[in-house]
């Protein structure tokens, strides 16, 4: 990826794109781009996609790179993974993570069992996955959670995320997942025991 | 900030109306003057109606568009805090766009609460139509197995 991602923000109401990297403990880099919606605060700042996308991957935020713009939900992810804020005109987008899959046959319901693993469920202890297709690949997606209930994001929301900012905005299909049943239902009922 | 073991609960404000007869489309249009849209100027109102009363609502924008709330979870939200649960129908309206419907969000919170009840949608040309529920939100996410 070689452009700044910038130009991905979906903002036909704002008109105000926003993108920043976040890179992670394990030295990695995701991009994020706003993504908003014509319900408004169903809308996904740049911080918030970054973030879960940083997540959805098994790894943690440690690093903010921003333009010197207004971020929404800044404070809060900041302070929640203690990020060290890098402003600077020059991104380094270039490093980010392509996170578009292109495996030519794949099972999406094993895909999706196997994803249930990275989602980030401290909240409810119910993981769900999620696989947004285009015609050449997909995005994976899971569910995360954190310390503030509202600043969650769906696995769905999470593959929309990923493919907006990869620049992807025709897709064919979802899959979701979500796992059921009496080993779940043990797990929920045990963790409120504790 | 203030923080103490006691809040100022017996001083807060009844929201909860009991007005015996309402014209709820007047009701719904005098409404709109009161939502907070620095950011879309698209106002919407919303009223509650349990058997005996009804609570207003109006969606409120902030600087931040994600801590926003639509008109419709803020009749919830006043009705929740009241201690109510049991709730007869909602009535929706917005004076722009082709018709007035509730957002995806504000479905899936109007299902948890009342699933099955009626939704009448006042349009921005004037005309009504209603619904219920578990048309406008079929096959919504739920589960028996979520923590609790």
């Amino acid at each position: 990826m070689s452009d700044t991602h910038i130009e991905h923000s979906y903002v036909p109401y704002s008109h105000a794109p926003r993108t920043c990297v976040i890179e992670s403990k394990s030295g990695k880099f995701y991009s994020g781009v706003r993504i908003e919606n014509i319900s408004y605060p169903l809308t996904i700042p740049a911080v918030q996609a970054a973030c879960a996308i940083c997540l959805s991957e098994g790894d943690i935020p440690s690093k903010l790179y921003l333009n010197d713009h207004d971020y929404e939900q800044l404070d809060f992810w900041q302070k929640e993974f203690d990020l060290e804020l890098i402003y600077g005109a020059e991104l380094p987008t270039d490093n980010a993570e392509d996170l578009f899959k292109t495996d030519p046959q794949i099972d999406a319901s094993v895909k999706l069992k196997g994803l249930l693993q990275r989602a980030v469920v401290p909240n409810s202890d119910f993981p769900v996955s999620a696989l947004l297709f285009t015609q050449n690949g997909y995005f994976e997606g899971v569910n995360i959670e954190v310390s503030d209930w509202t600043r969650g994001l769906c696995a769905e929301r999470v593959t929309f995320a990923k493919a907006i900012t990869a620049g992807i905005t025709e897709f064919e299909r979802l899959e979701i997942h979500t796992r059921k049943g009496q080993v779940s239902r043990a797990a929920g009922f045990l963790a409120k025991g504790i | 900030m203030i923080y103490g073991a006691e809040l100022p609960t017996d001083n807060a404000e009844d929201l909860f109306k009991t007005d015996p007869q309402i014209d709820a489309s007047v009701k719904l249009k005098g409404l709109l003057q009161r939502a907070v849209v620095p950011n879309s100027d698209f106002p919407v109102s919303a009223l509650l109606f349990t058997q005996n009363g009804y609570f207003e609502g109006v969606n409120i924008e902030v600087s931040d568009w994600t801590r926003g709330l639509c008109a419709e979870r803020v009749t919830f939200a006043k009705a929740i805090t009241a201690g109510i649960t049991e709730f007869e129908r909602l009535e929706i309206h917005t004076r722009k766009g082709q018709v007035s419907s509730p957002c995806g969000a504000c479905r899936q919170v109007i299902t948890e609460f009342m699933p099955i009840n009626k939704l009448i949608l006042h349009h921005a040309d004037h005309t009504t139509s209603e619904h219920f529920m578990n048309d406008l939100l079929p096959f919504n996410f739920t589960s028996d197995s979520l923590r609790k």
